[in-house]
C-alpha cells in the first residue's frame, strides 16, 4: 500500500501558492548590472556598421558590446541530433556579418539599471544593407553565406519497396498539408543572471531550466573554463515546454559579462523579445501520399516535407525534422515507408523543439491521411484506423527507423483496446446520431479523432543519490530538472515506496550542478521513467543498508525486518523493538561506534541505463461547432485516452494532459507567428499572437489506462509530458471537416476564422 | 575505464604523464578524453563502472601529537614595566611538512597570538559586569611593532599514525609562546626577587611587582 499510483498532493505547491517561488526575476545580487540586447530590426541584411558611441555615453552605461567584443567566443553548439553539414549554420552570441531575422542580437548594453540599459540600447545605431528575404521554406533555396545554401540538410528515413507498394495500390491518397509556426509560450519569459564569485573562482548562472548540466558544460567550453568551476542553479520555472532552458546567446552573454565586467549581470526577457527571440517551432509543409489496398490497409507512406528552421540552427540541430520523419508512421503497420525532410533556413526566428516536437506535425499529417483514406474508400474513420493498428501480439514491434540515437522498437501497447475505450467513452455511435440530428437542424457540428504513438524515457542514463539524514529526512539529488511538471512529488513517491517512508519526508533536489556531477535534465518525457527508476534503485540500496545495520543492532535476521513509516520494524508488527531511519543514519555517522564495517552515511547512488525509449500511445477525439458566419470554432468536447504504462500520480498525468490539450488547441485554432513580406514579425504581443484562455478550452475527458506497462523498466513507467498535445491538431481538423461536411477541407493549421471563412466561401452553395 | 575503452585488462594499463596506456604498446588514451567519456559517454561503461572519475574515502586516524619547544629572550624596562622580545625561537616537530611555507605561516600566526596572550590581550570587566575592553584601544592585539622575528627549526619525525605521516600544527604556536615569554620575564625580574604569576604580563602588573621589590643592592 504505497503511494505510487495515488494522486497525492504536490510537494512543490506550498511556496508557489503562497507567492514565495523564486523565479529568474526574483534573483538579485549587490552591485548588479542589467543587460539589454539590441536586436536586428531587419530580417536579412549585411551589417555595414554599428555605432555604439552614443549608447556608451548614456547615463549608467558600463559597457556596450558588439560581435567584435565577443569574437573569441565560439557559436552555440548542438545538443541533440547533430547531423552532417549543420555546423556552419550555428548562431554566434552576437551577429557577425549578417543579420538573419528580426530579433537577431547585434549588440548588448550593460547598465546600472534596466531602464537605462533599454534607453541606451535605443541609441545603438546599426546600419544594415538589406538583402532579399527568404520566408518560405518551400521556395527555391537561397544563399545563406557565400557558397552555402539555405538548405542546410536533408533528413531521409526509409525502408521497404515503395515503388512496388504504390504500383500495387488499390488507391493512392495525396495531401498537401501545412502546420503553422507557433511555439511554447511560458508565463515566465526567459531570464539569466550571471555572477562571478572571484573569491571561489566560480562562475554562477541563475535562471536556468531544462538542461542545466549540458548548459554548464557548454558555457564552460565556450568561455574556456573547467566545468567544475561553473555552477548552474535552477530556480522555479514558469513553464518550459521545450523552448525554455536551451542554451541561448543571452545566457552566454551574461556569463561573459559577469567575468569581464566583474559585476553580476541580469537579463530578463520582455514579452515582445520572447515572441521574436526564443525558439519558434512546428512550421512544416508536407506533401504526403499513402498507398492502400481495397480494405483501406496501408501499403506504403511517402512524405516529402519542408522544415522552416528560421535564421540559424540552434541547439536542437535536426531534432524536430528527424522526429517528424521517424514518428510519422505512428501506431499503424506501414510496410514501406519514406520520409524526406528538407531542413531549410529562412529569415525568421530560429526554431527548436516544442512539446511533442515533430509529432504534433507528423500526427496531423498521418491522421489527415487516415481520414482521407476513409473518405476515399467509404470506410468509417474509426474502422480504417482499427484495421491498420499494430496488434498487441506484434509487440515489441521493431520499426526499421531510428531517432535520438535509438532504434525505434514499440515496446508495448494494446492500441485497439485503447481505441475501443476512447470511442466507448465518447459514446461514439450515439454521438454520431446526435451530431447528424443537430446538423439536420442547421447546426454545423462534427466529431473527429486522431491516434498516435508517443515516445518517452530517453536514456542513455540517469543517476541519483539518495541519502537519509539523522532526523530521518530523505534527500534525493538528481541531475534531472523540473519545469513545473511535478518532478519533486513523483520522484518522492517512488523513493518513499522503495525505501519505506512517507513521501512528504523526501526532498528532491534538482537542477543544481554543484550538487551532482551528472544530469540530462528534463526533456523528451524522460524524467519519471529515467530518474524514477534510478531513484528506485538507489532507494532500494539505502533500504537494504538500513535493514542490514538495524539487523545487527536489533539482533534480528535481516529478512525478518521491514521498513514501515520510516522505521525498521520486525515484520510489519507495530510492537517490539524498532529503529527509525534517523537513528540508523546516526549509527552510520563516520565517528559512530555503532558503524562497524559499514561505510559511513545512510546513502546510496542509483544508476539506470537504457538503450531504448518507450512508447506510450493515445487517442484524441474532438467535437467541434463551427460558426458559419464568422468562421469561429468552438470545441464542445475533447477526449484524451492515453496509456501511460503505469501512472505514478494520476492527478499529475491528467494535469500534463490538460495542459498539453490547451496548448494543442492553441496550435490548432489560434497561435501563429506571422510575418509580413519584408520579414517583419506581426505576432509580437498577445493581441496578435492569440493563445487559448479558459474560455476556449472545454472541460476535458481524460481516460488514463495502464494496459501496457513498459517492459523496459520494472515499474512499467512511460512518460506523460507530451500525450496531451500530440493529436489535437489532427482531431480538431477532423472534427471541423465533419462539421462542415467536407472531408479533407482542413489542410492547414491553425484553423483561424479567416482561413475557415475562406474555405466556407469557396464551397459550392448547397 | 581506460581498460574498457582500450579493450585491455585494467591490470595492463599504466598511467603516465596524463595518458593511460596499454603497457608496452602504442594504444593509449589521454586522461582528458577518458574524463570526457566518463562524464559524457557514461553508457560506454554501463554496468561495470560508476560514471565519473571520482572516488571518496573515509579515514579515521587515532590522532597525532605534534610537539615543540619555544624559547624567548626578553628585556624588561624596569621604569615603565614594558617588555620587549629580543629573540624568539621555535623548534617544532609536525612530522612530514606537506607545505613548509604554510607550516611556517601557522607558527608565525600562533606565536603572535601567544605573545599577545602573554603581554597584551585581556577582556576586563568592572565590578558591575560592564566590559571595559570593548574597543581595540582597550583590548590590545599585537602589531608588527610588538613582534620579534621568529626563528623556526623543523624536526621531521614521521608518524605512523597518519597516512601522510603529517601531524596537525594549527594551534601549537599559541600554546608554547605565553609560557616561554612569561618565564623569560621572570628570569629578567629574578634579580629583584619578584615574579609574575598571571598573564598578560602588562606593564601595570610588572610595575606593581617591582614596586613591592627590594631594590638590589
Amino acid at each position: 500500500m504505497g503511494v505510487v499510483g495515488k494522486s497525492v498532493p504536490r510537494l512543490e505547491d506550498a511556496p508557489l501558492v503562497t507567492g514565495r517561488g523564486r523565479f529568474a526575476g526574483d534573483i538579485a545580487f549587490p552591485h548588479m548590472l542589467y543587460m539589454r540586447v539590441v536586436r536586428s530590426s531587419h530580417a536579412h541584411g549585411r551589417i555595414v556598421s554599428i555605432d555604439t558611441a552614443a549608447a556608451r555615453a548614456a547615463p549608467g552605461v558600463v559597457a556596450v558590446w558588439t560581435f567584435a567584443d565577443v569574437a573569441d567566443i565560439p557559436p552555440i553548439d548542438f545538443r541533440l541530433t547533430r547531423i552532417e553539414g549543420l555546423a556552419a549554420y550555428r548562431q554566434t552570441i552576437l551577429a557577425t556579418g549578417r543579420v538573419r531575422y528580426v530579433g537577431d542580437p547585434v549588440a548588448a548594453v550593460f547598465a546600472t539599471d534596466p531602464y537605462l540599459a533599454e534607453d541606451a540600447a535605443d541609441l545603438v545605431d546599426v546600419v544594415v544593407e538589406e538583402l532579399p528575404v527568404l520566408l518560405d521554406a518551400r521556395a527555391a533555396p537561397g544563399e545563406f553565406d557565400t557558397g552555402r545554401s539555405t538548405e542546410a540538410a536533408v533528413v531521409e528515413k526509409s525502408y521497404g519497396d515503395l515503388a512496388a507498394a504504390f504500383g500495387a495500390a488499390h488507391a493512392v491518397v495525396e495531401l498537401d498539408l501545412a502546420i503553422g509556426r507557433h511555439s511554447g509560450v511560458p508565463i515566465e519569459t526567459r531570464g539569466a543572471i550571471g555572477h562571478y564569485d572571484a573569491g571561489r573562482d566560480v562562475l554562477e548562472l541563475h535562471g536556468v531550466a531544462k538542461v542545466p548540466h549540458w548548459n554548464r558544460d557548454n558555457i564552460a567550453r565556450m568561455l574556456g573554463r573547467a566545468p567544475s568551476t561553473v555552477h548552474l542553479y535552477e530556480g522555479h520555472v514558469g513553464g518550459g515546454f521545450g523552448i525554455r532552458g536551451e542554451l541561448y546567446p543571452e545566457d552566454v552573454l551574461v556569463c561573459l559579462a559577469a567575468l569581464r565586467l566583474g559585476r553580476p549581470v541580469k537579463w530578463i526577457e520582455d514579452r515582445r523579445e520572447h515572441l521574436i527571440a526564443a525558439n519558434h517551432s512546428r512550421q512544416q509543409r508536407h506533401k504526403a501520399r499513402a498507398a492502400v489496398d481495397a480494405q483501406g490497409r496501408i501499403l506504403a507512406l511517402d512524405d516529402e516535407f519542408f522544415h522552416d528552421q528560421g535564421g540559424y540552427v540552434r541547439t536542437h540541430a535536426a531534432t524536430v525534422p528527424d522526429l517528424a520523419a521517424a514518428m510519422l508512421p505512428g501506431p499503424y503497420r506501414v510496410p514501406a515507408y519514406r520520409a524526406v525532410g528538407h531542413v531549410r533556413l529562412t529569415n525568421k526566428t530560429p526554431c527548436g523543439t516544442y512539446r511533442a516536437p515533430g509529432r504534433y506535425e507528423s500526427t496531423f499529417v498521418r491522421e489527415r491521411l487516415m481520414d482521407a483514406i476513409a473518405a476515399r474508400l467509404g470506410i468509417d474513420p474509426v474502422e480504417v484506423r482499427r484495421r491498420n493498428l499494430v496488434a498487441t501480439e506484434e509487440m515489441p514491434y521493431r520499426r526499421p527507423l531510428s531517432t535520438l540515437g535509438t532504434d525505434i522498437v514499440l515496446d508495448s501497447g494494446d492500441y485497439v483496446r485503447l481505441l475501443d475505450k476512447a470511442t466507448r467513452t465518447m459514446n461514439w455511435a450515439a454521438l454520431q446520431d446526435d451530431l447528424r440530428r443537430r446538423r439536420a437542424a442547421g447546426e454545423c457540428v462534427g466529431a473527429g479523432l486522431g491516434m498516435f504513438v508517443e515516445k518517452s524515457g530517453l536514456g542513455p542514463f540517469d543517476g541519483v543519490r539518495v541519502s537519509v539524514d539523522t532526523s530521518g529526512a530523505v534527500e534525493v539529488v538528481t541531475g534531472a530538472a523540473s519545469i513545473g511538471q511535478g518532478v519533486e512529488t513523483v520522484i518522492a513517491q517512488i523513493c518513499a515506496d522503495a525505501l519505506g517512508t512517507d513521501y512528504r519526508r523526501v526532498r528532491v533536489v534538482h537542477g543544481q550542478t554543484e550538487r551532482i556531477a551528472f544530469g540530462l535534465g528534463a526533456f523528451a518525457s524522460r524524467v519519471t521513467v529515467m530518474t524514477g527508476e534510478a531513484t528506485r534503485l538507489a532507494a532500494a540500496d539505502v533500504r537494504a543498508k538500513a535493514i542490514q545495520v538495524a539487523a545487527g543492532l536489533l539482533q534480528a535476521p535481516p529478512d525478518a525486518l521491514d521498513i514501515v513509516d520510516g522505521a525498521v520494524v520486525r515484520g510489519s508488527a507495530a510492537t517490539g523493538p524498532s529503529m527509525t531511519l534517523g537513528e540508523i543514519a546516526k549509527a552510520l555517522e563516520p565517528s559512530s561506534r555503532l558503524r562497524g564495517a559499514h561505510t559511513p552515511g545512510l546513502a546510496a547512488d542509483g544508476w539506470f541505463y537504457t538503450d531504448h525509449m518507450n512508447y506510450p500511445y493515445g487517442v484524441h477525439a474532438a467535437v467541434a461547432r463551427v460558426d458559419r458566419e464568422t468562421g469561429g470554432v468552438t470545441i464542445e468536447r475533447f477526449l484524451v485516452a492515453y496509456d501511460i504504462g503505469r501512472a505514478v500520480n494520476p492527478m499529475l498525468v491528467e494535469g500534463q494532459i490538460a495542459g498539453g490539450v490547451a496548448q494543442g488547441l492553441g496550435g490548432a485554432l489560434f497561435e501563429e507567428f506571422l510575418y509580413d513580406d519584408r520579414g517583419e514579425p506581426i505576432s509580437v504581443n498577445f493581441a496578435d499572437y492569440v493563445m487559448p484562455t479558459a474560455r476556449e478550452v472545454p472541460a476535458l475527458e481524460v481516460v488514463i489506462t495502464e494496459d501496457a506497462p513498459s517492459p523496459l523498466n520494472p515499474l512499467g513507467l512511460k512518460g506523460a509530458g507530451e500525450g496531451g498535445i500530440n493529436a489535437v491538431g489532427a482531431a480538431v481538423a477532423a472534427a471541423i471537416d465533419d462539421a462542415i461536411g467536407v472531408p479533407g477541407a482542413i489542410t492547414q493549421l491553425p484553423v483561424t476564422p479567416q482561413r475557415l471563412r475562406e474555405i466556407l466561401r469557396r464551397l459550392p452553395r448547397s | 575505464m581506460a581498460g574498457i575503452l582500450l579493450e585491455a585488462s585494467a591490470d595492463d594499463i599504466v598511467l603516465e604523464a596524463d595518458v593511460a596506456r596499454v603497457a608496452g604498446t602504442d594504444r593509449a588514451i589521454t586522461v582528458e578524453t577518458l574524463a570526457r567519456a566518463a562524464y559524457h559517454q557514461t553508457h560506454r561503461f554501463k554496468g561495470e563502472i560508476t560514471p565519473g572519475i571520482a572516488a571518496s574515502a573515509t579515514y579515521d586516524p587515532p590522532g597525532t601529537f605534534s610537539n615543540a619547544c619555544h624559547l624567548a629572550m626578553v628585556e624588561v624596562d624596569v621604569e615603565t614595566g614594558n617588555v620587549r622580545i629580543d629573540r624568539f625561537v621555535v623548534a617544532e616537530d609536525a612530522g612530514r611538512l606537506i607545505n613548509p611555507m604554510i607550516v611556517d605561516g601557522q607558527i608565525h600566526g600562533g606565536v603572535a597570538q601567544g605573545i599577545a596572550n602573554a603581554l597584551l590581550e585581556e577582556i576586563v570587566y568592572d565590578d558591575g559586569g560592564n566590559i571595559l575592553t570593548a574597543t581595540l584601544a582597550d583590548y590590545l592585539p599585537p602589531t608588527v611593532r610588538e613582534m620579534p622575528p621568529i626563528e623556526i627549526h623543523h624536526l621531521v619525525t614521521l608518524t605512523s599514525a597518519s597516512v601522510t605521516k603529517a601531524k596537525g600544527l594549527g594551534e601549537g604556536g599559541a600554546i608554547g609562546a605565553p609560557a616561554a615569554v612569561v618565564n623569560a620575564i621572570n628570569d629578567a625580574l629574578a634579580p629583584f626577587g619578584v615574579s609574575i604569576d598571571e598573564f598578560p604580563a602588562t606593564p601595570q602588573r610588572i610595575r606593581a611587582a617591582l614596586r613591592t621589590a627590594q631594590r638590589p643592592t
